[in-house]
């Protein structure tokens, strides 16, 4: 009867330790895209276009990563490095031109926790942006240069005809 | 020997809910205080054991489940029976473990204390020490906590993986809720079996990272985990 008992004990403590399952999604916010939206060459309006776009993490664009291909937007998410890096660079091309401009982001990188199951992210302080001037006329920065979040324009950029 | 079952059938009730065991509760104390009256008065046969009053124990399952994996370390307890059923209960251990999922890769060693009581549901008439019990712990857990790698993502979800957080000093408390048996095994050693649903209440964090593994605790997987004691006592008086 106590051996009976001992048993039933063991047998349900295990079943109690393996019962137990792990939570392990990553929900919540992660690192936050850098949100470019694109105006007419009045600056009047919002500018749809269709648009090509490569980042890298170095000027030469060796290794680069295709974003968008073709896409027909005025408000596109772009996503900005790791957090070793301070400079992230864009090729943006409208249409099949066969100039495209380059936009370089500046930023610093800090890292924040978010949640055990997502770990880290990572927001950026200090942006900073820097383009030429082929097919883009000129390039308002937003109101804030911290990247927290995504519920406001970090960057526009008034296009050319 | 009968009553075993219904034994069990307590502990079970006591496990799954307060409003039942509440109303069993009122039962049990008026035949206990019928069996207490009658203790005085009655000679009990040869071979009955009086409730002990102070035990020492040991855990054999975290020392068993060294064997086995990460997780290293003992746990003492010390059990004393202040009136009739109720027995405050101390422990102390020691645990050292490693948590390696989730793209993080943490040590953790420390102490935990845990203090609490006892109850005893029902009580073997050969050996008053047998019996079915629930109890309540206060846990606390010191212990130093070293990040070897935490996980970064980035805005595609990869994970970018980076090392590493300086050591740090952190600490954890949370409350346990006790249901286990206690038998002799032979003279004055006892098995002390229980186990224990576990709810985490807060802890001392460093830079706000929420504890994956506690010394005494397991791997925070939830507001709720589950912990066992295999003890192996033995009873001083």
């Amino acid at each position: 009867m106590k051996k009976g008992i001992v048993i039933f004990s063991l047998l349900f403590s295990f079943f109690c330790t393996q019962s137990c399952e792990e939570d392990d999604v990553c929900v919540g916010d992660g690192t936050p895209y850098l949100t470019v939206v694109f105006r007419d060459i009045l600056n009047a309006q919002n500018q749809m276009d269709s648009l090509t776009i490569y980042s890298a993490d170095n000027i030469n664009f060796d290794n680069p990563t295709l974003l968008y291909s073709k896409v027909f937007s005025d408000s596109l998410k772009l996503p900005l490095g790791g957090l070793n890096s301070n400079t992230t660079y864009f090729t943006i091309q409208r249409r099949s031109n066969a100039v495209a401009d380059t936009l370089t982001v500046y930023h610093q990188t800090i890292s924040e926790y978010v949640s055990k199951a997502c770990g880290f992210r990572v927001v950026y302080e200090g942006l900073n942006f820097q383009s030429t001037e082929n097919h883009f006329q000129y390039i308002i920065p937003g109101e804030s240069n911290e990247l927290k979040n995504e519920s406001e324009t970090n960057l526009y950029i008034v296009l050319g005809n | 020997m009968n009553q075993r079952p219904i034994y069990i059938l307590f502990w079970v009730i006591s496990l799954i809910g307060f409003q039942l065991h509440a109303q069993e509760d009122s039962v049990q104390i008026e035949t206990q205080t019928i069996g207490n009256e009658l203790q005085d008065t009655i000679q009990f046969p040869k071979g009955h054991r009086k409730v002990g009053n102070l035990f020492v124990g040991v855990d054999l399952f975290t020392p068993t489940l060294s064997a086995f994996t990460d997780r290293q370390g003992g746990q003492a307890m010390i059990s004393y029976r202040v009136y009739k059923k109720w027995n405050a209960v101390a422990e102390v251990g020691y645990e050292k473990n490693k948590y390696d999922e989730l793209d993080w890769k943490i040590d953790v060693d420390g102490l935990y204390f845990k203090v609490g009581f006892n109850w005893f549901a029902s009580q073997d008439h050969e050996d008053a020490s047998n019996g079915f019990y629930t109890g309540l712990r206060f846990a606390y857990a010191a212990y130093k906590q070293r990040i070897n790698q935490y996980p970064i993502r980035l805005p595609n979800n990869q994970v970018d993986v980076y090392s590493s957080l300086p050591p740090a000093n952190v600490s954890a408390y949370w409350m346990e809720l006790v249901g286990g048996a206690r038998i002799r095994l032979m003279a004055n050693f006892y098995a002390d079996v229980s186990i224990r649903p576990e709810i985490y209440l807060g802890s001392k964090k460093q830079e706000n990272i929420d504890p994956l593994l506690i010394p005494g605790y397991g791997k925070d997987i939830g507001p709720i985990n589950f912990s066992v004691f295999w003890g192996l006592t033995y009873k001083l008086f």
